[in-house]
């Protein structure tokens, strides 16, 4: 039967042209929209790697006329220090720790290394001190977290993601190697002082900076030295965590006692929920915004839908006629006329699957999964179906009531 | 003769509700999205107050410094724009200032967060606000650092309430501010006069800003013509090479440009390629899902206007048969389609304004004040109308070509 | 036997029944269209019954009710009153579904105006019958050509109505009537549309397939062909008169 479908369509094919082409292009646009949900839920199942409740972030804003001073670096790390024994002063503040990558924010601090193979590998460099984990609440899975003492090692402890460890020594232990760098022509780097060479002491699950929409893998955490200014430069944001249910009242009171440490710096205080919340919004707005839209539109299409269903029964009675003469039930017909639709939606269905895996297949977005690309598919297919079905519902009605014999009553 | 036209579309059209329906929905939805996108975009590029003179003024917003395989890229700091872009040829005026960002103030124990940004007096002349209290800042207090702000309306309800503002003072980041003048809300939108407070850029809480490469500065240069847009961009390119860098160990380059708000927009969007925005294809990308989101209603249309005719065929032959023009029929099915689409544009203007308006009041974007373009809406309803006739020419053309006795059969396929 | 009204018809006898049931038998079938004021009174009181293997013509003029009374016998309508049998099965009580059922097995239609689909070749159009009847696609192929043979077109399986003459198509839907190798056949006004010359292979066929064993009945205005054929039922008004 469905053979006989298709046969009906195919010769068909000039009449049903357009609708084949309204058909895949509302599969598309609903690739499109479906792609997007896809990765953004497929990234948000991830572990997040850290945790943002009651979670504050301080930036700071020293203003410094060049980086390479020594004696300025070292000025402000005194100050930072001083800071950092503010903010623990304050009664609501549980822990706090110095963090150049701070969650949801735009700004990003990373380093890129070439790997033996010649890939690039990017990842979120972050100097940090032990506290930092307490603060985030960082899901350590191997070896060991930061511990003082680290700031002056003869070698600079790294503690890598999951991922990244996997990255670098495929399915070898990690810990106790060392993350080397190499140059366009595959020689290693050399590296200037001893204490630079990073070794890996620990692995943490994860932590996706970025938040949950965002495909962030790799990230390193180091020992942040609040007073050598030769291993560290003095850190422009911090992360605290407070006790929950802390109000305005601490956020005076703490910026108040920054600034009374350091007068010439400004900071801002940041509720790190309130960022998440923000971010998702803007996040979410477009994606909400393109839904609807391609709803107005695949609406449209169905509604057309219908109203060329509908006249092609009409245009049809005579053949409709003839088949319930020939043994056809009411429901053998109805099905023909659903049935139709749907073989030429499936048509339509393969040849935008084909198009759309174009995209993954030339390289463009590569940095999309193919997971998200074939989700986005059978997503679009399981709703364009049933929907196809639905427009077609109405004209299979209409094709039941067709009159045999009037039909063929042909004056 | 048009009147009769007219009158029978009108009983055609009631006849067949369903695809009359549709056809409508269709163009109304369509040009309900088209008037919206095109309302964000003429805010987002075109030169409304305060930047009444966008359309000659270039933008110095993002640099790079590199080397060594560092990079450090952002906006630039006030040492870079002060010692190397002034003074550049057809440049008439040149601003200086920041990004705007949040500030707390405590009013009474609640958290006011407002936009700050901090400026020279040579902002007030390139941009042109309007003030309901008091005035700007000029150069005297800009060079003694006085502690006076510009504030908006909505600022100034959030610290003072309902009292007048100019002359109150008030607290944020630490510092005391005097209110000097109020100026009605700036919509998000306008990227360089976006914010609540406006403050002297000498009121930083130190000097050393002044001399950084890299910082959170903007510069805007007003040009005498936008004809000299390319002299000012190479001037600016051939100083690149004399910038002294401060850290010469890490970084040896700087690199950028100064950019029109539509370069600053497509490189957000879609990045850049050598730090040059890539104004192109960014509007390629834009044109291509403009044509695509309107391929689904062309095409809808081209379909309903098919059935519509394949369903008239009888009605054809019967007036071909008491003596009707192939000319006749072709006018009479234009006009019903010329119909819908007047029709079709008028409920779509309605639904925009409506929907502009609860965009307008939904504060997803501050301050928007989305208006629907006259221009546009021409446009979008010329375009509609041309679609219209055009998606119901030919096919019209084709039956009403028929032979009366085969339509009067049921024509043919 | 029924009555009719005295005026001026007479009742028809019917031939003597040899042995078994009845192919069709229609009893006291009335056929009335209501609309919301007209009451069109189509067959009254029709009592009738063919023999297996025997071919009736049916005649009338227009209007008398023929082709109504083809659609009863082929099930495509539901007499207002009365009772009809095919192969001796009462189909009165049978839903939509087992008359399309027996429609599909036991009755094959020839039309005047052929009712080919003109997108579907030749041998997809004879086989329809046959995917009601849910047969696998080998099958049914065969099945297909055996007919177009039996019709003489096996040599066009593949061509379209529109590439054929007239004579053509019909002897399609002939041999799309047969496929199934229904007991009946009921052709209405099957050279309506075809010359004369071609007018006469149709009833050739016809014929043949009688001699095979089908039961025919056929409508016709043409008395050349009806006389060809063992029995005439004639229809006025609504009314079988001779």
């Amino acid at each position: 039967m469905i053979a006989h479908y298709l046969k009906l369509v195919w010769n068909r094919r000039r009449a049903n042209g357009l609708i084949l082409v309204e058909i895949l292009v509302s599969f598309l646009v609903l690739c499109a929209v479906f792609g997007v949900v896809a990765y953004y839920a497929m990234n948000w199942f991830r572990p997040l790697g850290f945790d943002y409740r009651n979670v504050w972030t301080l930036e700071v804003d020293i203003p410094q006329a060049t980086l390479d001073d020594r004696e300025q670096t070292a000025r402000a790390l005194a100050t930072s220090q001083r800071l950092l024994a503010t903010m623990h002063d304050d009664p609501q503040v549980e822990s706090a720790a110095p963090m150049p990558n701070t969650p949801y924010s735009g700004s990003m601090s990373r380093r890129g290394i070439r790997l033996k193979d010649g890939s690039m590998l990017q990842y979120l460099s972050s100097p940090t001190t032990p506290e930092g984990r307490d603060v985030l609440r960082l899901e350590l899975v191997a070896g060991r977290w930061l511990e003082p003492g680290d700031e002056a090692l003869e070698f600079t402890p790294h503690v890598i993601t999951q991922d990244m460890a996997r990255r670098l020594f495929g399915r070898e232990n990690p810990i106790g190697r060392t993350i080397d760098g190499f140059d366009d022509k595959g020689q290693p780097e050399t590296v200037r002082e001893s204490w630079q060479v990073r070794r890996v002491v620990g692995v943490i699950r994860n932590y996706r900076k970025s938040g949950e929409f965002a495909d962030m893998r790799y990230a390193a955490f180091h020992p942040q030295s609040m007073s050598d200014p030769v291993r560290s430069s003095e850190p422009w944001s911090y992360v605290l965590r407070v006790n929950p249910g802390t109000r305005a009242a601490f956020e005076e009171r703490l910026l108040k006692a920054l600034r009374a440490e350091a007068p010439e710096w400004t900071f801002g205080l940041r509720s790190l929920e309130l960022e998440r919340q923000r971010h998702i919004r803007d996040r979410l707005m477009p994606l909400a915004f393109g839904g609807t839209l391609a709803g107005f539109l695949i609406l449209m299409v169905g509604m057309g839908l219908v109203g060329v269903l509908w006249q092609n029964v009409t245009r049809r009675t005579q053949e409709l006629g003839l088949r319930r003469a020939l043994g056809a039930t009411a429901s053998a017909v109805r099905n023909q006329i659903i049935g139709e639709i749907v073989v030429l939606t499936v048509i339509a269905l393969f040849i935008g699957t084909v198009l759309f895996l174009q995209l993954p297949l030339l390289g463009v977005l590569s940095f999309v999964g193919v997971g998200v690309f074939v989700s986005a598919i059978v997503a679009s297919s399981l709703v364009i179906v049933p929907f196809v079905i639905a427009c077609g519902l109405y004209p299979g009605w209409l094709a039941t009531q067709v009159e045999p014999a009037q039909a063929l009553q042909y004056e | 003769m048009l009147t009769n036209y007219l009158k029978l579309a009108y009983k055609v059209l009631l006849r067949r509700k369903f695809f009359t329906f549709v056809s409508l929905f269709g163009t109304s939805v369509t040009l309900l999205v088209l008037m919206i996108a095109s309302a964000m975009l003429d805010h987002t590029f075109a030169p409304l107050p305060p930047e009444v003179r966008l359309d000659r003024t270039l933008h110095v917003t993002y640099m790079a410094m590199r080397g060594e395989g560092n990079e450090w890229s952002g906006s630039p700091g006030y040492g870079f724009l002060d010692r190397y872009c002034r003074g550049i040829p057809h440049v008439e005026r040149m601003s200086v200032f920041t990004g705007a960002h949040g500030a707390s103030s405590f009013v009474g124990g609640e958290k006011v967060v407002s936009q700050l940004r901090h400026t020279d007096a040579e902002y007030w002349s390139i941009l042109d606000f309007d003030f309901v209290a008091g005035q700007a800042y000029g150069e005297s207090e800009v060079a003694d650092g006085s502690h006076v702000a510009v504030i908006s309306e909505a600022a100034a309800r959030n610290l003072f309430g309902d009292r007048a503002a100019v002359g109150q003072s008030f607290e944020t980041r630490g510092q005391t501010f005097r209110v000097i003048g109020v100026v009605r809300n700036v919509p998000r939108m306008r990227e360089t006069a976006f914010a609540d407070i406006w403050v002297p850029v000498t009121t930083l809480p130190s000097d050393v800003w002044k001399t950084g490469l890299m910082g959170d500065f903007n510069a805007m240069l007003l040009a005498d013509s936008p004809r000299n847009f390319r002299a000012i961009r190479a001037e600016f390119a051939a100083r690149l090479p004399h910038v002294v860098m401060t850290e010469p160990d890490r970084y040896k380059t700087m690199s950028g440009s100064p950019r029109t708000r539509l370069e600053d927009i497509a490189a957000d969007a879609i990045g850049t390629k050598d730090d040059m925005p890539q104004t192109g294809l960014f509007i390629g990308v834009l044109v291509l899902l403009a044509l695509l989101f309107m391929l689904l209603p062309a095409i809808n249309l081209v379909n309903m206007n098919i059935s519509r005719i394949f369903e008239r065929v009888p009605e054809i032959g019967v007036r071909k048969a008491f003596g009707a023009s192939t000319g006749h029929l072709v006018g009479q099915f234009i006009v019903e389609n010329i119909v819908l689409a007047v029709l079709g544009g008028a409920i779509g203007f309605l639904l925009s304004l409506w929907a502009l308006q609860l965009i307008n009041g939904s504060g997803l974007i501050t301050n928007a004040d989305f208006q629907v373009n006259p221009r546009i809406f021409l446009y979008g309803l010329g375009l509609s109308v041309f679609f219209g006739v055009l998606s119901g020419a030919y096919p019209a053309w084709r039956m009403a070509r028929l032979d009366p006795v085969e339509a009067l059969r049921g024509g043919h396929r | 036997m029924s009555t009719l009204s005295p005026a001026a018809h007479t009742a028809v006898a019917d031939p003597p029944r040899p042995n078994g049931h009845a192919a069709i038998r229609l009893t006291g079938v009335e056929k009335i269209h209501r609309t919301d004021r007209i009451e069109t009174v189509a067959l009254n009181q029709i009592h009738l019954a063919v023999e297996a293997r025997e071919f009736l013509s049916v005649m009338g003029p227009s209007g008398s009710g023929k082709s109504t009374l083809l659609n009863v016998i082929g099930l495509l309508d539901r007499p207002s009153k009365g009772t009809v049998e095919i192969g001796g099965q009462s189909v009165g009580a049978l839903s939509d579904r087992e008359l399309a059922a027996k429609r599909n097995l036991d009755i094959g239609f020839v039309f005047q105006t052929f009712h080919l689909i003109q997108d579907l070749n030749v041998l997809d159009n004879v086989e329809i019958p046959l995917l009601y009847r849910q047969l696998p696609s080998g099958k049914r192929r065969v099945m297909a050509q055996e007919a177009l043979e039996r019709v003489g077109l096996s040599a066009r399986t593949a061509h379209f109505p529109s590439q054929l003459s007239g004579g053509q198509r019909q002897r399609v839907a002939i041999a799309r009537a047969i496929v199934g190798r229904p007991s009946i056949l009921l052709a209405d006004e099957p050279t309506g549309n075809l010359d004369s010359q071609m007018g006469d292979e149709i009833i050739a066929i016809l014929e043949e397939l009688n001699r095979d064993g089908t039961t025919v009945v056929m409508v016709t205005h043409d008395q050349r062909l009806a006389s060809r054929t063992a029995r005439i039922v004639r229809l006025f008004d609504g009314r079988q008169v001779e």
